[in-house]
């Protein structure tokens, strides 16, 4: 640590010698590639390629900013229409996802890098932002933790049970009920072949007719589920909604 | 391109996320897993990333890495926090596989994130260079 007043020349050093160091040009087989100082939201570097002759260039952030969105799972769709007036503000295109500069003198070529990277993370961080990911909760796993806290050691998870085909089926929860009652709470995904396999499952379970087996399809019903889904499950088993599953089952036991 | 992981013999919306870079030359792409967002990926790519002060500070990841590098679960997950927008893979270490080809690093991830049964003549493929998407 430099005393109070002394020039801290290291620091200048360190900033001059390492600072640089980030950025750097290189040639690619149709022009250059820079990378600029200018970040992603996941904290990646922007790179900016310029193609051009001996007196005009085009600065191109190659649809880093919505390459970025994709790689985060960002459903990208056709959005030029929405972020071409963000980048129309800094003289720039917006075609098929690539931020471009029009055709500019050779001369403007720093210009023309640091407007597309800051115009490239601007996009990258709108759709950060304003785009939503649909998140799919792991409702078999909250399913699974309620059945475990309600009935303790009393659940099975991933149990067999025979069927009347004798083909064994694994179900995600049985619990024991007593007097060798059993309570099978399957959950199912909405997902073709997550609906095949559970209702093959329970149809073929109940077909034993064994009073003493109670079969539960339960779905998550913050799903968007299509009503002929929904009467397939039917067929399996009586259905329940995640929402009221707690409530079903209490009256069960 | 997406392609679904079975998870105890379903599939439950996990997808192993092949991205490929427009009109490139050099060997360039992205390995990740949707569940529904990224939560770990590897950036097959001649890109700088820097980290996260926190993680730098805690010696975890080196503060600059350049060229392929891994967005691993494991340093990534405290950036999780359960909301809709998107998740971002702040920190990365440097990729240090010896893996060089397409199918080898692929086959690195896996192996990495427990994907099994990836079969000897499986059709996951880097996708064309003349689009994005």
């Amino acid at each position: 640590m430099s005393s109070r007043g002394a020039k801290p020349d290291f620091l200048l050093t360190e900033v001059l010698v390492e600072l640089p160091k980030l950025v750097s040009a290189k040639r690619v087989h149709d022009g250059v590639v820079a990378t600029t100082h200018c970040m992603y939201p996941s904290n990646g570097l922007v790179q900016v390629t310029i193609r051009g002759g001996e007196d005009t260039i085009v600065a191109s952030d190659e649809g880093g900013a919505f390459g970025e969105a994709l790689s985060a799972g960002i459903p990208v769709k056709d959005y030029d229409r929405t972020l071409g007036a963000l980048v129309k503000e800094h003289g720039l295109l917006l075609k098929d996802g690539v931020i471009h500069t029009p055709r500019m003198p050779l001369k403007a070529t720093p210009l023309a890098i640091l407007l597309v990277a800051n115009a490239s993370q601007e996009v990258a961080r709108w759709m950060y932002d304003h785009v939503k990911i649909k998140r799919t909760r792991d409702f078999k796993a909250m399913l699974a933790e309620f059945l475990t806290k309600k009935f303790d050691d009393r659940v099975a998870h991933n149990a067999v049970v025979i069927g009347h085909s004798n083909k064994p089926h694994r179900f995600a929860n049985v619990v024991s009920l007593g007097n060798e009652m059993k309570l099978i709470v399957d959950p199912v995904a909405n997902e073709a072949s997550s609906i095949n396999a559970r209702v093959v499952a329970n149809l073929d379970v109940q077909s034993l007719k064994n009073p003493k087996i109670i079969q539960r399809i339960v779905y998550d019903d913050e799903d968007d589920w299509s009503p002929a889904d929904l009467n397939l499950l039917q067929v399996g088993a009586i259905t329940v909604p995640f929402s009221r599953a707690g409530e079903v089952i209490e009256r069960l036991v | 391109m997406k392609y679904p992981i079975e998870v105890d013999g379903e599939l439950r919306g996990a997808q192993l996320m092949v991205v490929g870079f427009p009109r490139q030359r050099a060997l360039k792409f992205r390995l990740g897993i949707l569940f529904p967002a990224m939560i770990c990926r590897i950036d097959y790519t001649d890109e700088t990333h820097t980290n996260t002060v926190d993680g730098v500070m805690a010696g975890t990841v080196p503060a600059v890495v350049d060229g392929p590098h891994y967005h691993s679960w494991p340093i990534n997950r405290r950036f999780f926090r359960g909301v809709m927008t998107p998740p971002k893979l702040r920190d990365a270490l440097p990729y240090t596989g010896a893996a060089r080809t397409f199918d080898a690093v692929l086959r690195w991830f896996c192996a990495d994130t427990n994907i099994a049964s990836l079969a000897g003549n499986h059709s996951i493929g880097l996708p064309p260079t003349d689009q994005l998407v």
